[in-house]
């Protein structure tokens, strides 16, 4: 493989959180480094910080201390506005629970994301979603509402709607937990497959050993510290 | 025996005699009658000059006065604004006409005449019949020793509430009064003169010549009523009649 | 970005219907409750204020001696307006362009007779000439038309001046037997009555419509004069209805034998630019006249009864838009807390793909705010609704100081309903503001998972 740049780069990162009079530590001192187009899962059991170390990654978080470049920008630095800019262009969620809005239909639930993005002209937000749509290859669907949809279906929203705004990372926090096995392996392949064709980095946690297989890279968590990176 | 019962009915007769003080009554009808209201059978006419300063300012209203009985009609002489102003009082009543109204107009003794003079002041005083008097105590006025009496209006178509006024024993003349509210404060004061004389079944008696009327609360504000030329006089009672004042 | 946000909004009120029905419909009748108060109220105020300015004729502004309100009525001739001050007021108002009319007014006591009895009477002597403006002006017969109802005979400006035409309250005239007024009795020669005890007296008190006034003179004698009955009015209230008179100013003068008057009263075409008159008006007078005041109409001494009335209605009102005010603050508060709560995990994926809290409070408010607009004017149409049914049932009521009583009517103001639902959309978004503020802050990591519950 070509030597890609780095899109992610940790430095030591820690973060606990307070649960009643305990300090329950998450990232115990992490330092990672991600190139631009990898598929890597991150790998442990519940409580191992693997959520904890895609929020920060994501923005959506932040660390008691240490370094976060996500596309050579420092965001353990940048005020809420400046964090909720990089999410909107550079970084795509997927969610466990999908997260749609109820009340728009799976056009407007995609559309979200360049609504507030000044860098995409409203005229072109149709071509932009339907592509996404199409992508996820639910473009027959762009009218229903989401309780009109699978859960396969709807996850495949989930992601046309973080693929949207051409993000140069895709964070999904266990993106298959609510799907059954047949789905889950549909969603992978979809995420491998956008992977591979539009060269999007993705970065997702599990706790499935099946799904596996199928990564570039794997890195294991457990109590806080990275304990192993496997390609 | 003898001499010890006449000794005996000499000292009852004394003691009665010394005990005979006047009653409140009697005292008033002396008084009322040298201020007007003398029993003279067809009438008692005078003249009567008001005259009232306040301050700066000063008026004065001439009244020819013809009085019968407990009727009284006072019309202003003088000045020529005013002449022609009539007065009737029958008993306590007291009517108000002026050329060319059309009809009289009932008024309260109690109504500012002018100055501190009320309608009721101009006309025969009959405290005697208005006020339920009583012997308070005694005082000396001007060298004059005088029984000073307490007067409570007996109706309020009267003058006055109260009335502090003293008469002196000698002459049984009202010789000051305090015009008092219906809570006791004294809002006028008054002096009278006796230099006029009248003459009743023979015999001449003083009379009312001036009376002084001044604010308790304001000095400056005096009012002057001189009484002049009273004299018996033939008064027909038509002219005391309200329904003969439109001429 | 805006109208995507706002048609979200629209479209979220639609979730929970139930919630929205609840909050909107508290908010709707208090809305109505507050436009059918603020519509009496308005009413009240408007037929007060022109009772008053024109039917007690006290004016947009009002010009005595100083003092006078106080003791007047104790020294009359020292506290009255002389001429000299008359002509000065007279030129003082030369050129004020928003005066429309002055009038002169004396007011005195005195005892009025038929002849045999007399009575108590406060008399208000007035120009003739402004009178007939004043009465027939359009915002009194606008206001007050109920003012002619209360009203028996022809007024006294249609009979000439040396006629001595009076106006007497119902109860004055009940007093003195006067049952006929002058056309009634046309050519009516007055009646002299012999016998004042006789038992058909009373039917002679009203066989003529002649009275006599008799009063102290300013001058310190007893005046009197005839007059003539033309005219029977009700005050409204019993301690006047038993003693008030209106007749012309020059015949209260000659009783009086004076030519002072108490009081000039001016009506401005504009009484909402009245501040700048009256202070116009200060200024010149104070060079020409100084010992004068010039005040209000709204001042308490020359309006008691409509600074009373008002001021009880203004506690009212502002009562009811309190409780208004709460019953808004606390649903939209209350509906607002509960959506966010329900979809605070959907606000974490806002605040994930990029949307900052100012959006994600805009959505919010935009919501509470459709709904309370939506409610304002559904309570709006409900209120319009409730006070025309309400005036066309014309039920009478009696506030003091208004004579013969009014209709119970509303008189919605547009000004009033739109300030008032400017300030319900105010409260709703500042309630809204503060139910969205606390998630807005919260950490995004944790509403996302659901974990900030």
């Amino acid at each position: 493989m070509k030597s890609q740049p780095t899109i992610i780069q940790l430095k030591d990162v820690k973060k606990s959180y307070r649960l009643g009079e305990t300090i329950v530590p998450a990232l115990n001192g992490v330092s990672l480094e991600l190139k631009r187009g990898e598929f890597t899962a991150v790998v442990g059991a519940s409580g191992s910080g693997k959520s904890t170390l895609l929020n920060m990654v994501g923005c959506i978080d932040d660390p008691d201390s240490g370094s976060i470049m996500v596309d050579d920008v420092e965001v353990t630095t940048l005020d809420d506005d400046s964090k909720s800019d990089l999410r909107n262009r550079k970084i795509g969620f997927i969610f466990q629970s999908f997260n749609l809005v109820p009340v728009l239909n799976v056009f407007e639930n995609v559309e979200l994301p360049l609504i507030i993005n000044p860098e995409v002209p409203r005229s072109t937000h149709k071509e932009r979603v339907m592509q996404a749509l199409k992508d996820v290859g639910i473009d027959h669907l762009a009218k229903n509402l989401p309780d009109q949809l699978s859960g396969g279906q709807r996850q495949r929203v989930a992601i046309a709607r973080a693929l949207a705004g051409n993000p140069s990372l895709v964070l999904a926090d266990e993106p298959t937990a609510n799907l059954d096995s047949v789905n889950s392996h549909r969603i992978i392949d979809l995420m491998l497959e956008l992977n591979e064709r539009r060269a999007v980095t993705f970065l997702f946690s599990t706790h499935d050993e099946k799904l596996m297989d199928r990564v570039s890279r794997k890195i294991h968590i457990a109590d806080g510290l990275i304990t192993g990176s496997r390609h | 025996m003898k001499i010890a019962a006449l000794l005996i009915a000499n000292l009852i007769t004394v003691g009665n005699a010394l005990a005979a003080e006047p009653t409140s009554l009697e005292i008033l009808k002396d008084a009322d009658r040298s201020r007007g209201s003398a029993a003279v059978a067809e009438g008692i006419s005078w003249e009567v000059v008001v005259h009232s300063k306040d301050g700066s300012s000063e008026n004065t209203i001439s009244h020819d006065l013809k009085v019968k009985g407990n009727d009284a009609l006072a019309e202003a002489t003088a000045p020529a604004r005013n002449k022609g102003e009539t007065m009737l009082f029958n008993d306590r009543n007291i009517w108000f006409f002026k050329p060319g109204l059309k009809k009289p107009v009932a008024i309260s003794p109690r109504q500012k005449l002018m100055g501190q003079a009320a309608n009721g002041d101009i006309a025969s005083t009959n405290y005697a019949r208005d006020y339920d008097g009583k012997i308070v105590g005694s005082d000396k006025i001007d060298g004059q020793d005088t029984w000073k009496l307490e007067l409570k209006a007996k109706t309020k178509n009267v003058t006055y509430d109260r009335i502090r006024y003293w008469v002196s024993k000698k002459d049984r003349l009202g010789i000051k009064a305090e015009f008092l509210t219906v809570s006791g404060d004294v809002f006028k004061r008054a002096t009278f003169e006796y230099k006029n004389k009248m003459e009743q079944g023979g015999k001449h008696f003083p009379f009312v010549s001036k009376m002084v009327i001044t604010d308790a609360l304001n000095a400056n504000s005096v009012t002057t009523l001189d009484y002049k030329s009273p004299r018996a006089d033939k008064h027909a009672d038509a002219i005391f009649n309200v329904n003969n004042l439109i001429r | 970005m805006n109208k995507s946000v706002a048609k979200l909004a629209w479209r979220n009120l639609r979730r929970n219907r139930r919630r929205s029905m609840a909050t909107g419909m508290a908010i709707a009748a208090g809305f109505t409750a507050f436009m059918i108060a603020a519509g009496y109220a308005f009413r009240v105020e408007r037929v007060l204020a022109n009772y008053t300015n024109y039917a007690l004729h006290v004016g947009h502004i009002g010009i005595y001696k100083k003092n006078a309100l106080e003791m007047f009525s104790i020294k009359p001739n020292e506290f009255a307006l002389t001429m000299e001050e008359q002509n000065a007021i007279t030129a003082a108002v030369q050129g004020l362009s928003n005066v429309e009319m002055t009038g002169r007014y004396l007011t005195s006591q005195g005892l009025m007779g038929n002849g045999c009895k007399t009575f108590p009477f406060v008399a208000t002597g007035v120009d003739l000439s402004v009178e007939s403006r004043v009465m027939n002006h359009p915002n009194l017969l606008k206001w007050n038309d109920h003012i002619t109802v209360h009203r028996y005979g022809q007024p006294i400006w249609t009979f000439p001046e040396d006629m001595g035409a009076v106006a007497l309250s119902e109860g004055l005239a009940k007093l003195l037997g006067k049952t006929k007024i002058h056309e009634e009795l046309a050519g009516g020669k007055p009646v002299m009555i012999a016998d004042c005890s006789a038992p058909n007296a009373r039917e002679l008190f009203g066989a003529d419509a002649n009275v006599q006034l008799a009063a102290g003179t300013w001058d310190g004698t007893l005046g009197a004069l005839d007059g003539e009955f033309v005219m029977r009015f009700s005050t409204g209230l019993v301690e006047t209805n038993n003693t008030s008179v209106v007749m012309s100013i020059n015949h209260l003068q000659k009783l009086l034998n004076t030519d002072k008057v108490t009081n000039v009263s001016i009506w401005l075409k504009e009484p909402l630019f009245m501040s700048q008159t009256l202070s116009e008006l200060k200024s010149r007078l104070r060079k020409t006249a100084p010992s004068l005041d010039v005040l209000p109409w709204t001042d308490e001494r020359l309006s008691p009864y409509y600074s009373g009335t008002m001021h009880f209605i203004y506690v009212l009102v502002g009562f009811i838009g309190c409780v208004l005010a709460v019953v808004v603050i606390l649903s939209i508060f209350n509906s607002a807390t509960m959506t966010i709560i329900e979809r605070s995990q959907e606000v974490g994926m806002f605040r994930s793909v990029g949307y900052n809290r100012k959006t994600i409070r805009s959505l919010f408010i935009l919501e509470g705010l459709f709904l309370t607009f939506a409610s304002v004017i559904a309570g709006a149409v409900l209120g319009l609704i409730t006070m025309f049914a309400i005036n066309l049932l014309h039920i009478s009521i009696n506030p003091p100081g208004v004579a013969g009583g009014i209709d119970l009517q509303f008189a919605p103001n547009a000004l009033i309903i739109m300030a008032g639902a400017t300030i319900v959309g105010i409260l709703g978004m500042g309630s809204t503001w503060i139910a969205v503020s606390g998630v807005v802050r919260q950490n995004i990591a944790n509403l996302v998972s659901g974990a900030h519950r």
